[in-house]
C-alpha cells in the first residue's frame, strides 16, 4: 500500500496548488497535443505572456515527468516530445477549478460579480 | 547563434547539470539555448536559468540531509527546491506507475511506522532506524544504508522533499523505489531526542522549529549575544572561525556569530567568525 498526504478540508485535491507556475503552464500547453521544450516555451508565451526560461522548464519536465503527469514519447529526434496523462489532465482539471473558484470570489468581493 | 564564447558559457552552465541529465537533455537543451538566442532572448537570462535549473537538480540530487550550517545554504535551498519540493511531497503516485513504490511520512510522529508498513507490505528487505534528531528533522528521512555487499541503494529512483518541521528547510519526507527491488537497506528516520540526549544530526539552530530560530543572535557580537543567550538556559558551546571543534572557550567579544547547531535538547554549538570590521582592522 502506498500512503498519501491528505489535504486539511475544503482545500480539495488540488495536487497542483503548490506546484509552481511553470508546471501548470507546461500542464496547460500540453493539454493541446505533444510537443518538444521548444515549442512548448513558444507556446506558453503565446497564450501566457510567460518567457518560461530553459532551465526552469526541464525542472519542471523533469518533474511532472516523475510525477506521472507527462511521459516522453519516443523518438529519434534530438527534440523529445511530451505528452500530458491521465494524472495530469485530472490535476490540471482540479486546479483550474481551485483557481476558477479564487477567480470567483476575488470578482465578487470586489464588486465584479456578474460581470 | 550564439557564438563561440557565448556557446561555451552554454556548456559551462550545462556542465553545472547531473552526468544522468546531460546525457538526457544536453544536446536539446544546446539547441534551445541556440533557439532562444535567435528569438531574442538575452544570453545571460538563458545562462542564468540553466545555472539555476542545475543548481536544483544538484540538489535534488544530492540528499539533503546535512546540517544547513548557514543561512546561504538555507536560502539557496529554499528557493531552488521549494517547488519541487512542496509539489513532490503532496502528489499522489503517479498513475499507472507500477514499476515505481512510493512510501511517504504523513506524520512526523509516525515516520518509522508508515515507512515500515509501506516496505512490508511490498515485501522488502528493508528496515528502518530511528535516531534523535535537532526539532526541524523530527520525522524525516535522514539517510540511508546498504549492509554487506548488497546494492540496495540502486533500488531507490528517487527521495521526495518535503519542508522539515517548523515550517521551513527541505527534509526527505519518502522515497521512490523500484517495485522489483530485492537489496538490503536500512532507513534511518529522525526521532524527538529524549531530555538530554545528543543528536545524532542537527539542523541549522536559526531554522525554523530549531531552539535559536526567530532569535535575533545572528549576526549579533558575542559580547552582545552572550547575555541573551544565558536567558536560554542551554549550554553553549563555541566552533570558532577556522576550527572545527565546538569547545567551551568563548571567542573574542567582538567576533560575530555566523551560525550553529543544536548538539541536544541542552547543549549548543554556535559558530563565530570575526566581524568583517575587525578582520580589515586587523589586515590594516
Amino acid at each position: 500500500m502506498v500512503l498519501r498526504k491528505s489535504e486539511p478540508d475544503g482545500v480539495g485535491h488540488d495536487v497542483l496548488r503548490r506546484a509552481g507556475d511553470a508546471s501548470v503552464l507546461i500542464l496547460t500547453s500540453l493539454a493541446e497535443g505533444p510537443k518538444h521544450g521548444y515549442a512548448l516555451i513558444q507556446d506558453v508565451r503565446r497564450f501566457s505572456g510567460v518567457q518560461l526560461g530553459p532551465g526552469t522548464l526541464y525542472g519542471a519536465l523533469d518533474r511532472l515527468e516523475l510525477l506521472g503527469m507527462i511521459e516522453a514519447l519516443a523518438t529519434d529526434a534530438r527534440r523529445q516530445p511530451y505528452r500530458i496523462t491521465s494524472a495530469g489532465t485530472a490535476a490540471l482539471g482540479e486546479h483550474l477549478d481551485a483557481l476558477e473558484r479564487i477567480s470567483s470570489v476575488g470578482r465578487t468581493r470586489l464588486g465584479f460579480a456578474g460581470a | 547563434m550564439p557564438g563561440n564564447g557565448e556557446g561555451r558559457l552554454i556548456s559551462l552552465a550545462l556542465r553545472c547539470y547531473p552526468q544522468a541529465w546531460r546525457a538526457r537533455h544536453g544536446d536539446e537543451a544546446r539547441e534551445l539555448a541556440a533557439l532562444l538566442a535567435e528569438d531574442g532572448v538575452p544570453l545571460r537570462s538563458i545562462v542564468w536559468n540553466y545555472f539555476k535549473g542545475a543548481t536544483r537538480a544538484q540538489l535534488v540530487q544530492t540528499r539533503m540531509i546535512g546540517r544547513l550550517r548557514t543561512g546561504v545554504a538555507a536560502l539557496v535551498t529554499a528557493t531552488s527546491l521549494a517547488a519541487v519540493s512542496l509539489l513532490v511531497s503532496v502528489l499522489p503516485a503517479p498513475a499507472g506507475a507500477a514499476s515505481v513504490v512510493r512510501a511517504d511520512i504523513t506524520s512526523r510522529a509516525r515516520a518509522a511506522a508508515q515507512l515500515a508498513a509501506v516496505f512490508e507490505s511490498h515485501h522488502f528487505d528493508i528496515g528502518v532506524e530511528q535516531l534523535p534528531v535537532s526539532p526541524s528533522l523530527v520525522g524525516s528521512i535522514l539517510a540511508t544504508k546498504t549492509s554487506g555487499d548488497s546494492t540496495g541503494n540502486n533500488g531507490i529512483l528517487g527521495r521526495i522533499s518535503g519542508t522539515c518541521a517548523g515550517g521551513a528547510g527541505i527534509c526527505t519526507q519518502g522515497l521512490l523505489l523500484a517495485s522489483h527491488f530485492s537489496g538490503h537497506l536500512v532507513v534511518l528516520v529522525g526521532r524527538v531526542a529524549k531530555p538530554g540526549e545528543k543528536y545524532a544530526e542537527s539542523a541549522d539552530v536559526f531554522r525554523p522549529g530549531e531552539p535559536l530560530a526567530g532569535s535575533t543572535l545572528l549576526g549579533r557580537t558575542v559580547e552582545a549575544a552572550v547575555p541573551m543567550l544565558d536567558r536560554l538556559h542551554v549550554d553553549v558551546l563555541w566552533e570558532v572561525f577556522g576550527n572545527k571543534t565546538c569547545t567551551a572557550s568563548a571567542p573574542d567579544d567582538s567576533y560575530q556569530l555566523t551560525g550553529g547547531f543544536a548538539i541536544s535538547t541542552v547543549s549548543i554549538c554556535l559558530e563565530a567568525a570575526p566581524s568583517p570590521r575587525a578582520a580589515m582592522g586587523r589586515r590594516g
